[in-house]
C-alpha cells in the first residue's frame, strides 16, 4: 500500500498538511461499472460519442453578443454595432466576428430560460449545470456525472473531466452541483487546469505542481518524487478522495492519458489559433479530450464568476464596465478560441460524433443598471448548440424587442438542455428513469 | 530605340515604381518590442518617450503595471507590492506621477495617484458595493487626472486635482462616455461616446462644454489619443473587420489606417516623436507591445 499526494485540510486544531493518495491493488476504480453492465453499455453506440459543454460561468449578456437589439431604447441596446453573419437575417455585436463567419457551423437558441429563484450565482450555477435548484437536497447530478455513471470508465482516461484550476466558485462559494449530487461523490468531474501557456495542472495533486505530464519521463522518477510526500493517512473523511487520487495517478502512469493532456504535442500553429489565453489553451485540451473520447468535458470559462476579484481570473459577471470587459478581453478571446474549437472539431472529422453545447447559467438584465453595466437576468439567454446530429446555420427562439423575454421558439430551461445531452449521449429516457434524474425533462426537438 | 529596348525600360521603369511603392512598407515594418505574448493592455510612453508603463495579465489573476525602458528593452514592475489588479496606467508629463486603476474588491475598481517622487499614493475612491473608476489620464499642466465613472444608468467623464478631493463632472450624456484624453494645450479633451448609438468619437472644451461628433460608422470607435503636436488623433475602429488602429486629423478628416492584419491591434499611445505609436497586437494568438509608424 502506498499512500501518495498531498493537499490541505482543516482540523479542530487548524490547517494541516496530509497525503492520502492510498494505491492498493484491492481498490476499485471510481467510476467502475459491473463487467456485463460496463460492456452492454459500450455496446450502445451513443449519437455523442464526446459532449463538450463550454460554460460561461458568470452569465454573459445576451444583448452585446448573440442578441442585440440595435433598435432598442438607447438604455437597453447598449454601445455595440452590429454585424451580418453567414446565416442570412441573423446578425451578432461586431465583438464576435469569427463567430459571425461560421454561424453555418452552429446553432443559436435565443430562448433559454433559467429559474427565477436562482438567480443567484452559486444557485444559479447548480442549475444550469443539473438542472434543477439546490434544495431539496440531495442535490441533482451534474449532466456529466449521469453521463459519467451511464458509461462508466471504459477508456484510458475518466469520463468526466471538468476543465478548471478548482472548483467553480462564486465569491468564494462553491456551486453544489458540479459533481454527482445523489449519485455519489463517485460520479464527480476530474479536474484540470491549463495555463495560458499550456501547462496542465491537477489541483488534485498538488504535489505534482510544475510537473507538467510531458516531463513525466518514467514511473519510477514519479514514484519517486510522490514518495518524498507521502505521509500516513489518518482520517475516514478523507478517503472520498482516494479515487480521484487513484484516477490522478493512474492517468499520469498511462502514456496514452498523459499524451492526451500534453498540449506540446500540439504545433504552434494550432496553439496559436486557439490564443494563448488561458481559456484558448484549455479548449484546445478540451478537443485533446474529445479525440480521446472522453464522455463529457466540461470547458469552464473561468473557475470563478466575478470579472474584477482579487485572487480570481476574469470571468464573466460584469455588474461593471460590462461593456468594455466584453470588448476588451471576454469576448476577444472566446471568440478566438471557441471558433479555433469548432474548426478543429470540423476539419478532424469530429463533429458528427461531438455534441457541443455552451451557455452561461444565465443571461444579463437587458436595461442597462445604475452602474451602467447589466445585472443578472434569468428570463432570456442565449446557447449555442454544434454537432452530433444538431441541425446547424440556425437560430431557434426570439426574443421581445427588448431582449426581455422569448416570445416565440422554444423555451429551453436548463433541465432541457440537460435531457437533450443525456439523450444525444446515450442516456435513454429508461435510463434516465433508472437512475432517478432529469425527472420531467424533454428533448429540445428543434434543434435537429 | 528598339521594341525590346522600350519593354524593357518600360519593365525596369515599372519594377522602380513597385518598389518605390512599397518600399514604405517595407521600411516601416513594426518594432516588436515584448515577446513573452502574455495579454498586454494599456501602454504609455513616460520620460520622454524613452519607457514605457503597461498592464500585463501576469496570471490569470493579476494585471501587474510594468516599466520598460526602450534602450535595452528591460522590464520590471512599477509597483513590486501590488497584490490586487493595478491596470490603466496614465503618466503625467513630467514623469513624476502615475495614476491607474486599482482593484480594492470584489467588483471595485479605484483610480490611484502615485507620487512616484515622494512615494505617496492617494486614491480616487468608488462608492461602496460594486464601483469603479477607469481610463484616467493626466492635464497636459499635470494639475488634474481625468477619469470615467458611472453612475445613475450612465458613465460620465470627471476630472480631480491629484488630492483627490474636487471630483467635477465634465460630461452629462446618456450613454457611456470613456476614454478621455487632453489635447496638449490642454484646451480640449477627445473621447469616446455612445450617446448617439454606437461608440463614436468626440471633442469638447475641457470644461465639458460644447462636444462635437468626429466620426461617423456604424462600428465602434474607440480609445481616442491626441498626437504630441496636437493635429492628429489616434484610436481605435472596427470599421474594418476586426480591431485597427486609425489617424485623423482632429477635426476628423484625412483618416487613414495605421495596421493591417487581420489579428487584433488595440491600445495605441503616441511617441513623443508624434511619429510613432506604440500598440498591443496579437500575432499567432499572442499579445506583445509594437512600435508602428505613422502614415
Amino acid at each position: 500500500m502506498l499512500d501518495i499526494g498531498d493537499f490541505r485540510s482543516r482540523t479542530c486544531s487548524g490547517v494541516t498538511r496530509r497525503s492520502f493518495l492510498r494505491l492498493g491493488s484491492s481498490l476499485p476504480m471510481a467510476w467502475a461499472l459491473p463487467g456485463s453492465l460496463q460492456k452492454a453499455r459500450a455496446a450502445e453506440t451513443p449519437r455523442a460519442k464526446s459532449v463538450l459543454f463550454v460554460f460561461l460561468w458568470g452569465a454573459p449578456s445576451q444583448l452585446d453578443t448573440f442578441d442585440p437589439k440595435p433598435d432598442a431604447p438607447i438604455e437597453y441596446r447598449g454601445p455595440f454595432g452590429v454585424i451580418p453573419t453567414r446565416t442570412p437575417g441573423v446578425h451578432f455585436t461586431e465583438l464576435l466576428p469569427r463567430m459571425a463567419t461560421r454561424s453555418d457551423r452552429f446553432t443559436l437558441v435565443r430562448s433559454n430560460v433559467a429559474i427565477s429563484s436562482s438567480s443567484g450565482h452559486p444557485k444559479g450555477g447548480t442549475v444550469a449545470l443539473t438542472g434543477f435548484e439546490e434544495q431539496p437536497e440531495p442535490v441533482q447530478p451534474n449532466f456529466g456525472s449521469i453521463i459519467a455513471k451511464h458509461r462508466g470508465h471504459t477508456g484510458y482516461l475518466p469520463p468526466f473531466f471538468s476543465l478548471a484550476s478548482g472548483k467553480l466558485t462564486a465569491g468564494g462559494e462553491y456551486i453544489k452541483g458540479d459533481g454527482g449530487g445523489k449519485l455519489s461523490t463517485a460520479h464527480d468531474p476530474f479536474m484540470v487546469g491549463c495555463s495560458q501557456q499550456g501547462e496542465v495542472d491537477i489541483p488534485t495533486l498538488k504535489v505534482l505542481q510544475g510537473l507538467a505530464p510531458n516531463r513525466i519521463s518514467d514511473r519510477k522518477a514519479l514514484l519517486n518524487l510522490l514518495d518524498k510526500q507521502r505521509a500516513q493517512l489518518d482520517s475516514p473523511a478523507l478517503r472520498k478522495w482516494q479515487r480521484t487520487y487513484r484516477s490522478a495517478y493512474d492517468l499520469l502512469m498511462n502514456p496514452k492519458a498523459r499524451g492526451a493532456l500534453d498540449l506540446t504535442r500540439e504545433s504552434p500553429a494550432t496553439r496559436a489559433r486557439y490564443g494563448h489565453s488561458q481559456f484558448g489553451q484549455t479548449a484546445l485540451l478540451a478537443r485533446r479530450l474529445v479525440e480521446a473520447e472522453v464522455p463529457y468535458i466540461q470547458l469552464n470559462y473561468s473557475r470563478d464568476v466575478d470579472a474584477f476579484n482579487p485572487g480570481y481570473e476574469i470571468g464573466w459577471d460584469t455588474h461593471i464596465y460590462n461593456f468594455e470587459l466584453l470588448q476588451d478581453q471576454l469576448c476577444p478571446t472566446f471568440d478566438r478560441a471557441f471558433t479555433a474549437l469548432l474548426d478543429d472539431l470540423y476539419d478532424r472529422g469530429l463533429i458528427d460524433q461531438t455534441l457541443v453545447v455552451c451557455k452561461g447559467e444565465f443571461g444579463r438584465t437587458p436595461k442597462i443598471n445604475s452602474r451602467a453595466a447589466r445585472d443578472h437576468w434569468t428570463n432570456s439567454y442565449f446557447s449555442i448548440w454544434a454537432g452530433a446530429g444538431v441541425q446547424p446555420g440556425r437560430v431557434i427562439g426570439e426574443t421581445d424587442r427588448l431582449g426581455q423575454a422569448p416570445r416565440s421558439g422554444p423555451i429551453v430551461t436548463p433541465l432541457r438542455v440537460g435531457t437533450t445531452i443525456a439523450e444525444l449521449a446515450g442516456v435513454s429516457t429508461q435510463a434516465r428513469a433508472e437512475m432517478r434524474v432529469l425527472d420531467g425533462g424533454t428533448v429540445v426537438d428543434e434543434l435537429f | 530605340m528598339s521594341f525590346f529596348d522600350r519593354k524593357r525600360q518600360y519593365l525596369v521603369g515599372s519594377v522602380i515604381l513597385l518598389l518605390l511603392g512599397t518600399w514604405p512598407c517595407c521600411a516601416e515594418e513594426p518594432v516588436r518590442l515584448t515577446t513573452d505574448g502574455r495579454l498586454k493592455a494599456t501602454p504609455v510612453f513616460t520620460q520622454g518617450g524613452t519607457e514605457l508603463v503597461f498592464a500585463v495579465l501576469e496570471n490569470p489573476k493579476l494585471f501587474r503595471l510594468m516599466t520598460m525602458r526602450l534602450a535595452d528593452r528591460s522590464v520590471e514592475p512599477l509597483r513590486q507590492a501590488a497584490t490586487t489588479a493595478e491596470f490603466e496606467p496614465a503618466c503625467s508629463r513630467d514623469g513624476r506621477y502615475c495614476a491607474f486603476v486599482r482593484q480594492r474588491g470584489a467588483l471595485s475598481l479605484s483610480v490611484a495617484i502615485l507620487d512616484k517622487q515622494s512615494d505617496t499614493l492617494v486614491e480616487v475612491l468608488p462608492p461602496p458595493g460594486f464601483a469603479g473608476l477607469r481610463s484616467p489620464t493626466f492635464s497636459p499642466d499635470n494639475s488634474r487626472v481625468l477619469y470615467s465613472f458611472a453612475d445613475e444608468n450612465r458613465q460620465q467623464i470627471f476630472s480631480t486635482n491629484l488630492q483627490a478631493t474636487d471630483p467635477q463632472k465634465l460630461t452629462d450624456s446618456v450613454g457611456i462616455n470613456n476614454w478621455p484624453n487632453c489635447s496638449p494645450d490642454g484646451k480640449e479633451i477627445v473621447f469616446s461616446s455612445s450617446r448617439d448609438g454606437n461608440f463614436e468619437i468626440y471633442l469638447m472644451q475641457c470644461d465639458g462644454s460644447n462636444a462635437q461628433r468626429l466620426t461617423h460608422n456604424p462600428l465602434q470607435d474607440i480609445r481616442p489619443r491626441f498626437s504630441p503636436d496636437g493635429k492628429q488623433i489616434v484610436f481605435v475602429g472596427h470599421r474594418d473587420g476586426n480591431s485597427e488602429i486609425y489617424v485623423m486629423d482632429r477635426d476628423g478628416t484625412n483618416l487613414a489606417r495605421v495596421t493591417h492584419h487581420p489579428e487584433r491591434d488595440d491600445y495605441p499611445d503616441w511617441h513623443t516623436d508624434g511619429k510613432r505609436l506604440v500598440v498591443v497586437s496579437e500575432r499567432g494568438g499572442r499579445h506583445d507591445l509594437y512600435l508602428v509608424s505613422v502614415p
